[in-house]
């Protein structure tokens, strides 16, 4: 590793509602957006990031800071980003994988989708279009109809709370 | 949340890590999930998340060749993978095989696209690359010996393999000829290069006579061994690099099991056991994780009998009837019973059947399933 010398330099980040962030730039360049912007030399005002809500970006940027400072071995930094992503609920993980696809972190992206996805697994459909805000356009029929085509995937399915 | 739409490409890259029987329920969500999720875009996104060796693509298919016995066409015929995890029934296609498709075909293996076909009856062995609609004969095993004298043969051990040191497609097979003139069989094995495009010198016969294929794995084929007693077994191997056998002593781990099946998953050998009811309760798959180390060892999963016995058909599965293909992402497998195909989820230990027709796989072990993938490899000498 490069010999250090002086202080990191060191970021501000803007949320769509206007909080400022203050991460190591080499913390936030996780972003290949944000590694871009700086690249194009925008790194010595303040970098604004207009699809991401101050609660969100606060959470990536602790995200940042843990991930980045865990040396290279993928397995920690799995079990890293496990713990990070446990507690999290739904309505977070959409905003963060929203975020991450915006600020171009395929490894966020990643471990956020697959959480979604486990959170997902065990439930019904109707949980599914509530979470995702998805209007049902089928018919009685019509939905009758698919579910038929795969009934056995509907066993074991969670009762329908909203957790 | 409501308000912002999550955009198709995330809500693809969140489906394609669910497992099969989740995505396959959210299709009833709405009619763009459903349409989204019925693509080979899709199930291409989804088969990237195997972390396993396995080559498993949108053109991957399970092919088998039914015996024309059954009452079947004969030839073979092929299932696709994407149809089976997305289609509420799938049909069971032929697959071209070019050569006079009215005889008994048999699937040795399958490696890298290539599949090796031998014609039981004539005892003539193919290799075909199906995307490319390529095929060729290999040469007459028996050349050079006196034809008159053949009177009768069989064929044992046999099996197709790739061999990554010399990067050449490898078959070796076992011939017992009966002889007039001598009282006892004779047993002849020659290992195919179609690089050479040659049987070569006869080389080390492996022990056993029964026909069966080899499973190739870690570059070696492998066999079960002749049962020495009812608990004790091995497997015997053929190392294609220095054509020498070897034997994989059963381990110490696996002491209690009998009879076991032999296998290919996540491109390691494994073992698969069923006993009879009152002693387990389910179908237990071990897998090789590291080859030649006996401690790696290690049981993939269990199907509880009780998830797969329901209806009639299957209250008496057991007993070599269940064979897996293939482990999906989600540690997901993909197994058969008789021509049946099912996918078992070990987190739910859920067991699902996959519909399919036009495609009767026979239960024996000798007419199983084989997974195959597309490829451009050529069979042209180069």
């Amino acid at each position: 590793m490069a010999a250090e010398t002086g202080t990191p330099t060191t970021l501000t980040l803007k949320s769509n509602d206007d909080e400022l962030f203050s991460v190591a730039e080499s913390a936030a360049i996780l972003s290949v957006t944000i590694r871009n912007m700086v690249e194009d030399g925008c790194a010595g005002g303040v970098i604004p990031l207009d699809n991401v809500d101050g609660k969100t970006l606060a959470s990536v940027i602790t995200y940042m800071n843990g991930i980045s400072a865990i040396p290279a071995d993928e397995e920690k930094k799995k079990s890293y980003r496990d713990k990070f992503l446990s507690d999290k609920d739904f309505e977070t993980l959409a905003d963060m994988v929203l975020a991450a696809n915006y600020l171009n972190m395929s490894c966020l992206m990643d471990a956020v989708s697959a959480k979604i996805a486990q959170v997902m697994e065990k439930k019904s459909v109707g949980w599914v279009r509530r979470k995702f805000g998805i209007e049902n356009d089928y018919t009685p029929e019509e939905e009758a109809a698919v579910k038929e085509e795969h009934k056995w995937t509907f066993e074991g399915v969670e009762t329908d709370d909203d957790n | 949340m409501e308000s912002e739409k999550i955009p198709e490409e995330i809500t693809i890259e969140i489906l394609s890590k669910l497992p099969v029987k989740s995505f396959l329920r959210f299709k009833c969500v709405c009619k763009s999930w459903h349409s989204l999720i019925s693509t080979k875009h899709f199930i291409k996104t989804y088969l990237k998340n195997s972390t396993n060796n396995d080559t498993l693509d949108d053109s991957t298919m399970i092919i088998a060749s039914p015996s024309r016995v059954s009452g079947s066409r004969g030839g073979v015929k092929a299932c696709s993978l994407f149809s089976l995890l997305t289609e509420p029934v799938t049909r069971g296609l032929p697959l071209d095989f070019p050569m006079n498709p009215s005889r008994d075909l048999l699937i040795v293996g399958s490696c890298n696209g290539l599949v090796c076909v031998l014609m039981v009856d004539a005892c003539r062995f193919f290799l075909w690359n199906p995307k490319k609609s390529e095929c060729k004969e290999l040469p007459d095993f028996f050349a050079g010996v006196d034809r008159t004298s053949k009177n009768r043969w069989f064929i044992g051990r046999h099996g197709f393999a790739f061999d990554e040191n010399s990067g050449d497609y490898k078959i070796y097979v076992v011939f017992r000829l009966i002889l007039n003139s001598i009282p006892s069989a004779i047993s002849v094995a020659r290992l195919y290069s179609l690089k050479a495009d040659s049987w070569g010198e006869p080389v080390p016969v492996v022990d056993g006579t029964k026909f069966e294929a080899g499973k190739f794995a870690s570059g070696k084929l492998h066999w079960r061994s002749d049962f020495r007693t009812k608990s004790k077994w091995m497997i015997v191997c053929l190392e294609l690099k220095s054509v020498t056998f070897g034997t994989v002593e059963q381990p110490s781990c696996l002491y209690n099991y009998f009879s076991p099946g032999l296998g290919v998953l996540k491109g390691s050998l494994c073992l698969y056991f069923d006993y009879p009811q009152h002693i387990a309760v389910g179908f237990d798959i071990w897998i090789w994780k590291k080859y030649g180390v006996e401690d790696s060892w290690a049981r993939l999963l269990t199907i509880p009998y009780e998830s797969v016995s329901w209806g009639p058909s299957y209250s008496t599965f057991m007993h070599d009837d269940i064979i897996p293909l293939l482990v999906l992402p989600n540690d997901e497998v993909l197994f058969t019973i008789a021509s049946d195909f099912f996918i078992y989820n070990p987190n739910d230990d859920c067991v699902g059947k996959l519909d399919t027709f036009d495609f009767d796989l026979e239960s024996a072990r000798a007419c199983e399933a084989h997974v195959y993938t597309e490829s451009l490899v050529s069979l042209a000498r180069t």
